[in-house]
């Protein structure tokens, strides 16, 4: 691809992010469409497990640090002088200084990188920090910029509306995943919204092919993948489990995933003796994660809306148990029910309840429940709905779009 | 079974007095009686609850107040923010009152995979286009399509209505539901006659063009002219108000027919009013060409459970609620002549009176009540699906 090609700058916190499978995807398939990318990463990996997709991605990332000395600080703006951009910084001094620290130093180095680098738009992942860093930078050097948001980043109680409310009237529009979050985010910003479009996260269909579930064994084994934490939904799991096996339900539970509560959710499963059912398996590559979900008769993801309002948006590893054929069960948290529709592309239950999650469980079990007519609805929704192609051309076309006064 | 009832239309307030916010109450009293546990999902929660429903729980988003396009965008935003607040909760079923902007029963029955219910009591599209203004008309068809397509059972006030949602949505599931009466909040009247120097017909209902009021009037002075003593003369009764009012004033005046103009009262006081009566008119007019009666007319069936003998016009619905000279005085509509004729034979017959009252009484009971209009939507349902959760 030749540099002349006016160019997306993928500004991202972290990258690679382990968790965060579906900026990869989300890259390649636009790298696919004929998109030149370039990523700008403001801070370095900090987990030495990678996925095997990651080579395939073609974009240069450039990090971008942020001075500890002021003598490096005044480097940057030499920097920016060199770059041109004196002029700039000037006119968007007051803003600069008014954000927070690491984010305006950050913004200009931003701006001097992206400079003479023939970018024509930014996109963010995330409407938290990185997109602050890009709001600025944007100022600065006159690059438009847009951003996805998805849930953490809206919904947490740290979430600053003012904040939020002036990043999306800058930008030159949104993307959110799902049609809760945008309902949301309508009603809390009426008059910012004008841009903000639903674009759902992308999956490769290639990478998850679809085969029918096999028959239940004698012990039914269910898989759960995420990061160990509140919004997940696992301590509601592990009673739920605890109540099947008293029930003589035989069940091998494999929770897939680091986190801070994986003591707490040892030692649960240790008080209710569940040992030889229930198995923390920790973090898994992906290519793991499609064995998991192979070997799985149903996948659950119990999320919850956690107790400072951060809430899972639509687990992506949902979205692949349910283009792989597993049997899905998962709760009513803000966009999952738009794909998990109660009977339908699998079940649905009511969330932070152990009870309905076992009765979940034995219902997707029962001989009456029909788990492939269930799993293909399934596939047939995520091949219409979540086709990374489909997103990634979505993506495009609007940051091609004339910008329209609000 | 967890029932939500889902009424999105901030024109209906949940809690209060319009013919439409009793007809939501009754329906959730009557699944309250079916044994249900409801939740109330609503636009406008209103400020007059009954203490019956003191224990209802209701849950309301109100749409944010914005002109033009965007308010009916709102309307819907408003209408999903219920529908998240369901998902949170979970339901058995979903019955929904229909109104313009709201998807809600297609995306829970959808969602949820529950059986599901869709009132709808007039083709608002049509109403809100002639009587208001209504700018996204592909919108607000899409979502009757959608909802009609979805329920398991639509069930229409009326034939015309019927009709009015097949037109729209072949496919839809439709069910003839009129409305009926509370048996309970209106009792019946008790025998014989209230006055002795006069009779009284009541009119029940709003002071607009098409109820007929003016036709009442006349027939009430036709029969006076003619009526053989003070005694079998009539006075009139109107309870409710309306654009027509002064009018009916000045004619009633002209026409030398004692009038007493009550004014819009709570529907709680209604039944006092009527009970003082000796007798109460439905007097609608004529059907013009192209128009469809396509209302259910509350008042019959209040009339009817108040054990008030009726002399109703034979249109639309009517003939199908009252049995000629059983339950009721059928006459031809927009013909004073016919209703003074009935008048007189009405206030000569003491015996006819109080039969006609106690038979309206027995049929309201046995046949239109709001608990028998409800077992005859829920029997339609399919057989019952897993409840939203598991």
């Amino acid at each position: 691809m030749s540099p002349s090609e006016p160019g997306t700058a993928y500004v991202l916190k972290m990258y690679p992010r382990f968790s965060e499978t579906f900026i990869v995807s989300e890259i390649l398939a636009r790298e696919a469409a004929g998109d030149r990318i370039e990523i700008f990463s403001l801070l370095p990996p900090n987990d030495p497990r990678f996925h095997s997709e990651l080579a395939r991605v073609q974009a240069p990332v450039t990090y971008i640090d942020r001075p500890l000395k002021t003598s490096d600080l005044w480097e940057c703006f030499h920097a920016a002088g060199a770059a041109g951009l004196t002029g700039a910084l000037g006119r968007n001094f007051a803003e600069l200084s008014a954000a927070a620290p690491d984010d305006a130093v950050r913004a200009i180095n931003l701006a001097v990188a992206l400079q003479h680098r023939n970018i024509r738009h930014m996109h963010v992942h995330f409407a938290s920090g990185a997109t602050s860093v890009a709001r600025l930078a944007s100022a600065i050097t006159g690059i438009p910029y847009s951003f996805t948001a998805h849930a953490v980043d809206i919904f947490h109680d740290s979430v600053n509306s003012e904040d939020l409310r002036i990043k999306l009237e800058q930008a030159h529009h949104a993307v959110t995943i799902s049609h809760f979050n945008l309902r949301y985010l309508r009603r809390r910003f009426p008059a910012a919204t004008a841009r903000l479009h639903l674009v759902r996260n992308g999956l490769d269909l290639d990478r998850f092919p679809y085969r029918d579930p096999r028959p239940l064994g004698t012990a039914v084994r269910i898989a759960a993948v995420g990061r160990l934490v509140e919004k997940k939904g696992f301590q509601h799991l592990l009673p739920a489990a605890a109540e099947l096996l008293d029930a003589g339900f035989r069940l091998d539970l494999r929770i897939a995933g680091t986190g801070v509560l994986a003591e707490e959710l040892e030692a649960t499963i240790e008080r209710l003796g569940l040992g030889d059912h229930v198995r923390l398996i920790g973090a898994q590559t992906q290519d793991q994660v499609h064995e998991l979900l192979d070997a799985s008769d149903i996948f659950i993801a119990p999320c919850v809306v956690a107790a400072d309002g951060n809430a899972d948006g639509m687990p992506t590893v949902l979205l692949e148990a349910m283009a792989a054929g597993v049997p899905c069960i998962s709760t009513a948290v803000t966009g999952i029910p738009e794909v998990v529709r109660n009977g339908s592309t699998g079940i649905l239950a009511q969330p932070a309840n152990p009870h309905f999650l076992a009765r979940a469980i034995q219902k997707m079990s029962s001989p009456g429940t029909d788990r492939v007519a269930m799993t293909r609805n399934a596939r047939a929704l995520i091949e219409q709905d979540f086709d990374v192609r489909r997103q990634a051309e979505l993506l495009r076309s609007l940051a091609l779009a004339e910008r329209r006064v609000a | 079974m967890h029932v939500a009832y889902i009424c999105a239309d901030p024109g209906v307030p949940v809690f209060g007095t319009k013919g439409s916010s009793v007809h939501v109450q009754e329906i959730v009293r009557a699944w309250r009686v079916a044994g249900a546990n409801v939740t109330v999902y609503c636009s406008r929660l209103g400020t007059d609850r009954p203490d019956d429903l003191d224990d209802l729980d209701v849950v309301e988003v109100q749409p944010d107040s914005v002109p033009g396009p965007a308010r009916e965008q709102a309307l819907e935003d408003a209408a999903l923010a219920l529908v998240d607040q369901v998902l949170r909760q979970g339901c058995g079923l979903v019955y929904e009152r229909y109104s313009l902007f709201s998807p809600a029963l297609s995306v829970l029955a959808r969602v949820l995979d529950i059986p599901s219910v869709l009132e709808v009591n007039a083709p608002l599209i049509e109403e809100q286009q002639k009587y208001r203004e209504l700018l996204d008309v592909r919108k607000a068809e899409t979502v009757l399509r959608r909802n009609a397509g979805t329920a398991d059972v639509v069930a229409c006030v009326s034939e015309p209505v019927v009709r009015w949602v097949h037109a729209r949505v072949p496919r839809a599931r439709t069910l003839l539901a009129p409305n009926g009466v509370n048996t309970e909040r209106i009792t019946a009247r008790r025998h014989g006659r209230k006055n002795p120097d006069h009779l009284t017909v009541a009119f029940v209902g709003t002071l607009k063009p098409w109820h007929g009021v003016p036709d009442l009037l006349q027939a009430v002075a036709l029969a006076n002219s003619t009526a053989p003593g003070p005694s079998r003369r009539w006075a009139v009764r109107i309870i409710g108000d309306g654009p027509g009012r002064m009018e009916l004033e000045q004619l009633a005046g002209s026409l030398r027919v004692e009038t007493e103009f009550i004014g819009a009262v709570r529907p709680a006081d209604v039944p006092a009013l009527l009970h003082e009566c000796d007798a109460a008119a439905a007097p609608y007019p004529a059907e013009e060409e192209g128009r469809d009666d396509y209302f259910s007319p509350l008042k019959v069936y209040e009339y009817m459970a108040a054990a008030m003998p009726i002399i109703a016009s034979s249109v639309g619905q009517i003939p199908s609620i009252l049995e000629d000279r059983r339950t009721g005085i059928l006459v031809p509509p927009s013909e004073p002549a016919a209703l003074a004729a009935a008048l007189t034979r009405v206030a000569g017959d003491p015996a006819l009176r109080e039969d006609l009252g106690s038979r309206a009484r027995e049929e309201a009971e046995k046949r239109f009540s709001w608990n028998g209009v409800l077992s005859r939507i829920t029997a339609a349902l399919p057989v019952p699906r897993q409840a939203a959760w598991p």
